[in-house]
């Protein structure tokens, strides 16, 4: 039984979450790298989340005055997961970012 | 700067959007709203809120429709098991009494009228080809009813005006009895819509046929008078008969149009006044029979169709200028030719409240003519010395008086009850067609799916809960439909049952407004009205379930 419906947003969002598996990704910077919109990138992960196949934590508070944000990386059941599911990332989707260039 | 207040305005914006998260994906709305504040550039922020709002809705919704304990399964079992099916026994007895419901007359005729209601609203029906192939036939075998019946309905479209003329003359030579029919084409005439070339000799016709009628007379004054309709001179204006008229407008009316004059004469002169409209509905109500395209949306309709209004305006201006000559003889002392004057307008008044106008706003112009004149008859009389007629008027003005607030009271409490029980009960009867025809809809779809796809979990889950909403919404249906079922019958048979209240309840729930056009109120009130219960359940689910997580 497959844990997570598997769509081509999906698969997009966990070839570049294995990229780097170890790294805590910040969910803006998952947007510019996978060209996925706020309103389809979050449902993903929550459902990722909600099926134990990403973990999620919030960062220390920078001090700066600017709010903690939330970071996100696979589990270990998520990157076994994520490797059978995963095609090659599409280069042309992924060079195009969503939100510009800003930061 | 610009950029950082829109980069605000979206996170408040977002900020606000968190009260639509349930609490165990809070946290996600908030994650958004962090990242907003990393977004400088106005065209990102924006589009980043609005995607966040769409999350935040999206959790609204799926908390709304999840069941409680979905929230408390294990992660990776996948989606949330659906809730138990019903006995098959159960479901097979509602399918069982549903299938034999539909075998009753009156729940198949209601899901007819629902149905062909919706069909005209969504305009998939029109009758003027029916009416074309109609008078086709009728003119190859040379029935003289049929041709009639088309040309009075084909009349109603002006580019097929000439045709109906021509199909009218030849029923009226094949059987003269028929030719009141030039009534009604002479009558579309003076319709807005009308821009055919005019046929004035079908009212002459009809004059020459019945010559003690004052509506053939006033059919062709209403066809003058459009002609008209531009002219400053014609433009209607609100005549009071209970002041006198005004010079300007007395002169105003002299002008007009001697043909116009003289028809009106005749109108107020002839002994009688019949509008043809008991003849026309008993005969359109026969031919459809005959034809086989009978139905109640018509049978009703027709009603309304063959319901004929004359000009308010013109009859009063008529009857203030003859009211007008009256007071002048009056002043020149002239006693006899002022009594002869008012008679003519109460007399006229008498015919049209007697003789066939049908409807309450027809019958009160009557009401008032008489009214207006009987106030000058009563002083005039006194004076001829003619003491018992005055003292008739005098009693004849007071019941009139009581009988007109009987009507105006009757009318107000009519269309109350049309306001409001026929439109409740029109809204139930569609709705109960909708939750039918979705239930038995339902039950296709899931078999085709199932004998696609296999999924004999679902399909199990469905085709044991379709039947109960099938079975309620038939004998929903049946109990509320049966009443206009029985006055349809009533309708049929017995001449007295067809009141304008009743047909108006009745076109109600058909969407057909009192003008005879397609209103879509019902339908789509149906539509809003499923929606809304829809989403008072869900509400009822989301109050229910939070109030259960407060009491734990």
């Amino acid at each position: 039984m497959k844990p997570v419906r598997s769509s081509p947003q999906t698969r997009l969002l966990i070839a570049s979450l294995l990229d780097r598996p170890a790294e805590w990704r910040y969910g803006y910077d998952l947007s510019r790298e996978t060209g996925l919109k706020s309103g389809t990138l979050y449902p993903i992960l929550m459902r990722l989340a909600e099926k134990s196949l990403l973990e999620t934590r919030w960062e220390e508070p920078p001090g700066d005055g600017r709010p903690p944000r939330h970071l996100y990386r696979l589990t270990g059941l998520g990157q076994r997961w994520a490797r059978a599911e995963a095609p090659q990332p599409r280069p042309s989707r992924a060079l195009k970012p969503a939100y510009g260039d800003g930061q | 700067m610009t950029a950082t207040l829109a980069t605000r305005a979206m996170q408040t914006i977002l900020t606000r959007a968190l009260r639509l998260y349930p609490p165990h994906t809070r946290a996600w709305g908030e994650a958004i709203v962090a990242e907003s504040d990393s977004i400088t550039e106005f065209t990102t922020a924006f589009s980043w809120t609005l995607g966040g709002l769409m999350v935040a809705f999206r959790a609204f919704f799926s908390n709304l429709i999840r069941r409680p304990a979905a929230n408390n399964e294990p992660a990776l079992l996948g989606p949330p098991p659906l809730p138990p099916p019903l006995p098959w026994k159960l479901a097979l007895v509602c399918l069982a009494i549903a299938g034999g419901l539909l075998f009753v007359p009156d729940l198949r005729q209601g899901l007819s009228v629902t149905f062909s209601t919706w069909r005209s609203q969504l305009k998939l029906s029109n009758d003027t080809a029916l009416w074309e192939k109609i008078a086709h036939e009728a003119e190859s075998k040379g029935e003289a009813e049929a041709m009639a019946f088309a040309a009075m309905r084909l009349g109603q479209d002006s580019a097929r005006f000439d045709e109906a003329v021509r199909l009218a003359d030849h029923a009226v030579a094949k059987d003269p009895s028929l030719t009141w029919i030039y009534y009604f084409l002479t009558l579309n005439m003076r319709a807005p819509w009308f821009h055919a070339s005019p046929h004035p000799e079908l009212a002459q016709r009809l004059q020459e046929w019945d010559p003690q009628n004052a509506a053939p007379y006033l059919a062709e004054a209403e066809y003058i008078a459009n002609v008209h309709v531009n002219d400053p001179q014609w433009r209607k204006r609100y005549i009071s008969l209970d002041t006198p008229l005004s010079q300007e407008d007395l002169v105003r009316l002299r002008a007009r149009d001697p043909r116009w004059l003289e028809l009106m004469a005749r109108a107020f002169a002839a002994p009688m006044y019949s509008n043809y409209f008991d003849r026309r509905l008993d005969f359109d109500l026969q031919v459809m029979q005959r034809l086989g395209v009978m139905n109640p949306q018509r049978a009703m309709t027709t009603y309304l169709d063959d319901e004929t209004t004359l000009s308010f305006f013109y009859l009063r201006e008529y009857a203030a200028l003859r009211i007008a000559q009256g007071e002048e003889a009056e002043r020149a002392g002239q006693w006899e030719n002022a009594a002869s004057e008012y008679w003519s307008v109460a007399q006229f008044g008498r015919h049209a409240r007697l003789g066939g106008i049908s409807g309450y706003f027809d019958r009160d112009i009557g009401w008032s003519l008489q009214e207006a004149s009987y106030k000058h008859l009563q002083p005039v009389l006194f004076k001829l010395g003619r003491v018992q007629e005055a003292q008739a008027v005098v009693d004849a003005a007071q019941l009139q008086h009581v009988e007109r607030d009987e009507m105006h009271g009757h009318v107000r409490s009519e269309w109350q009850r049309l306001l409001t029980f026929s439109v409740v009960n029109a809204l139930f009867i569609h709705s109960c067609a909708i939750v039918l025809e979705a239930s038995f809809l339902l039950m296709v779809v899931i078999i085709v799916a199932f004998a696609l796809r296999r999924a004999p979990r679902f399909v199990r889950f469905t085709l044991t809960y379709a039947p109960p909403p099938l079975l309620l919404s038939c004998i929903g249906l049946l109990g509320a439909y049966h009443p206009y079922a029985e006055y349809y019958r009533l309708y049929l048979a017995y001449h007295p049952a067809r009141d304008f209240e009743s047909v108006v309840n009745f076109l109600m729930l058909c969407d057909v407004s009192q003008n005879g056009t397609i209103t879509p109120v019902h339908f789509w009130w149906a539509i809003l009205a499923a929606v809304g219960a829809i989403g008072i359940w869900l509400a009822s689910k989301t109050v229910w379930r939070t109030m259960r997580q407060q009491h734990d």
